[in-house]
């Protein structure tokens, strides 16, 4: 709970509330996960600051939501993304190691691998199916081109990430998140268990981008807008791409930068800055350019 | 502390209507607070009416600062009905063209006299144009506009705006024009036409082929003609042009209450930029202050710059942020009297009026 603290700043909000997630944390062996989804082409630096940010909690997992990415990527080859997922979760082994930082990485088609995760699969399903409502709130969850596919198949995707998130005492994820989790919160109550509960750190904005798109955007205020969600909105060239990118690129980015005049809006900028002040807590004399290594 | 008196306490109210009245208005009228924007522009973007809450409100202005900012073409159309002399009213909405030209905006001007004619406001076609062009045309010139960058136009010189009225004239029928001006501004044929489609076409004008085809347009607009620019985005769209965008800027207040606008048919309420000094003076020595009328209290409670028409004289013109706000303190904390307060106040106009007078260009009588 010390740690969470002194890391509050990261912190957007918590859901259902800050008490109730600071009660979790009272109990021993919090079971913390983060899990997401990916693409060919790399990690970005906003991975980073959630992989740093459990690494303030021994035991934490990060999933490698590879089964959610095959549903993500419609037109994309199963195989190969299951493929990709294996690199990535070598990936993030190897972070995980040049951070030395004390939490596990799994895949997500290894733990549907488990009977009693199939079956909580089926009973979060089965209850989304009977309600109506739970659907409303998980169309919000869905870009507007997916909806169509979505309703088709009952919300998969949303479903295995709820039921899989279900297994853990924590969640920690992007503000967006907030509308999962409360489905989330009316399926536990039907299926008589306990949800989870949720941490947003705060959102990543893309950078190299000056006032006006912010300006013009005004979606992305609350819940960010994450480079590595990139490819969808046409800014594949402000991904920061871990081993990829220049230090030279990033400091373009930055330069060319919004910066907020006040607190509470948009900062690209103050965003890459606490992922470096993540990294300082666990390497020493971390720097853009190591980080980016 | 001893309680605040009753005259005290009525100025109060009157401030908080004030404060209250611009809200609502913009809430009533679907418009949105500039508050989001102007905390995402750049400080050079901040021109004065921006800086100091004169404009208060807009509708869809975002896509205008994308082509300040990219430097992109962008119109902004301001129409005056040259019924009366030019006042500070009138200067605040120039001021903000300036501005905006400044930024990269073409002005388009166009002077209704023929809106002066169909309201019986001159006597005759050729009495209004006389007055647009010896008149109006001098003291518009003396703000400075690039000429490159600026039409300003009489309309019942301009065939090319009732050629374009008439052709959109299909577009709006009467119930329309009577839902949006009511019965009682509409009392002539020549009113309904005017108020109809000749002001629609003026706002729609720039996105013509003549001005190179649709384009973002930026109209500057007190809140009452709010209803003119919710008809001409309706008929935009029914001719595939872009819906005009909208900046609402607060009334210039009366110099004898705050709640009215300054007037240019009650000369009392106005300062005139053909005002002498010693009118100037005049005015604004027997200009209301809504301060108490006890010295011993107003240097306790101070004054409410609010309901101050002197001080919203310095606020809408005066460019000088850091000496405003020193006197909107000073005057707030009792320490600067009411007195005191009009010779500085007037000072300053009678500078600036001056100014403004050296730059009158001479139209000799040509447009």
């Amino acid at each position: 709970m010390k740690t969470l603290k002194q890391y509050e700043h990261l912190i957007h909000s918590y859901f259902p509330s800050k008490r109730e997630v600071f009660d979790v944390f009272k109990k021993k062996n919090v079971k913390i996960l983060y899990g997401e989804t990916y693409d060919m082409l790399g990690i970005t630096v906003d991975s980073l600051k959630y992989y740093l940010f459990l690494g303030l909690f021994p035991g934490s997992t990060i999933l490698i939501a590879d089964t959610a990415s095959i549903i993500n990527q419609s037109s994309g080859d199963a195989q190969m993304i299951l493929e990709e997922g294996k690199k990535r979760l070598h990936q993030v082994l190897k972070i995980v190691h040049k951070y030395n930082l004390p939490i596990q990485v799994r895949q997500m088609s290894e733990l549907f691998q488990e009977p009693e995760v199939q079956e909580l699969i089926r009973d979060v399903q089965r209850v989304v199916a009977g309600s109506s409502e739970i659907q409303v709130l998980l169309r919000k969850t869905v870009l507007q081109n997916r909806v169509r596919q979505e309703d088709k198949t009952l919300y998969r995707y949303a479903v295995e990430a709820i039921a899989t998130a279900m297994l853990f005492d924590i969640k920690i994820g992007p503000p967006r998140e907030r509308f999962y989790d409360e489905a989330a919160v009316l399926i536990a109550k039907r299926l008589n268990r306990e949800s989870y509960k949720s941490i947003y750190l705060t959102p990543t904005y893309p950078l190299g981008l000056d006032f006006v798109y912010f300006l013009l955007h005004p979606e992305i205020e609350v819940y960010g807008l994450t480079p590595y969600k990139a490819g969808s909105n046409k800014l594949q060239d402000h991904r920061i791409i871990l081993g990829k990118t220049m230090p030279s690129r990033l400091q373009e980015l930055i330069a060319s930068s919004f910066i907020p005049k006040q607190p509470g809006f948009p900062d690209p900028v103050g965003d890459i800055k606490n992922i470096l002040t993540l990294a300082n807590h666990f390497r020493k004399e971390a720097t853009y350019e190591t980080i980016l290594s | 502390m001893k309680p605040f008196s009753r005259e005290y306490q009525e100025k109060i109210i009157i401030a908080q209507k004030l404060r209250r009245y611009y809200k609502k208005e913009a809430q009533k009228n679907g418009l949105s607070s500039l508050d989001r924007v102007k905390s995402y522009l750049p400080e050079e973007y901040m021109f004065l009416a921006l800086r100091r809450g004169v404009a208060f409100a807009h509708m869809d202005i975002e896509p205008i600062i994308e082509r300040m900012a990219r430097r992109k073409p962008f119109t902004v159309v301001s129409g005056l009905n040259p019924s009366s002399p030019l006042h500070l009213g009138h200067k605040a909405l120039f001021d903000v063209l300036v501005d905006l030209q400044k930024l990269g905006a073409y002005v388009q001007i166009p002077l209704t006299n023929d809106e002066s004619y169909v309201d019986g406001k001159a006597v005759s076609i050729e009495e209004s144009k006389r007055i647009a062009t010896e008149q109006i045309l001098p003291d518009i010139a003396s703000f400075g506009f690039v000429p490159e960058k600026t039409n300003i136009y009489i309309l019942t010189e301009t065939p090319l705006v009732y050629r374009f009225a008439m052709s959109i004239s299909r577009l709006v029928t009467y119930d329309m024009v009577k839902a949006v001006f009511g019965k009682e501004s509409l009392v002539n044929v020549g009113q309904i036409y005017y108020r109809g489609v000749v002001q629609l076409a003026q706002i729609l004008l720039p996105q013509l082929p003549e001005f190179d085809g649709p384009k973002p347009t930026l109209i500057p607009v007190g809140i009452d003609q709010h209803p003119y620019i919710l008809l001409a985005r309706d008929v935009a769209k029914k001719l595939g042009m872009i819906p005009p965008s909208e900046l609402v800027i607060s009334f210039q207040p009366s110099l004898l209450d705050p709640e009215e606008k300054m007037s240019g048919s009650k000369p009392n309420t106005a300062i005139y930029l053909s005002d002498s000094e010693e009118i100037i003076r005049k005015k604004i020595n027997r200009a209301y202050t809504g301060a108490v009328s006890s010295l011993e209290e107003h240097r306790a409670c101070g004054g409410i710059s609010e309901i101050c028409p002197v001080f919203q004289l310095l606020r809408y013109h005066y460019p000088d942020d850091a000496f405003v706000e020193k006197i909107q303190a000073e005057y707030a904390s009792g320490q600067l009297t009411t007195s005191e307060l009009k010779t500085i106040t007037a000072d300053i106009i009678v500078e600036m009026v001056a100014e403004k007078r050296l730059k009158r260009y001479d139209t000799k009588g040509e447009v």
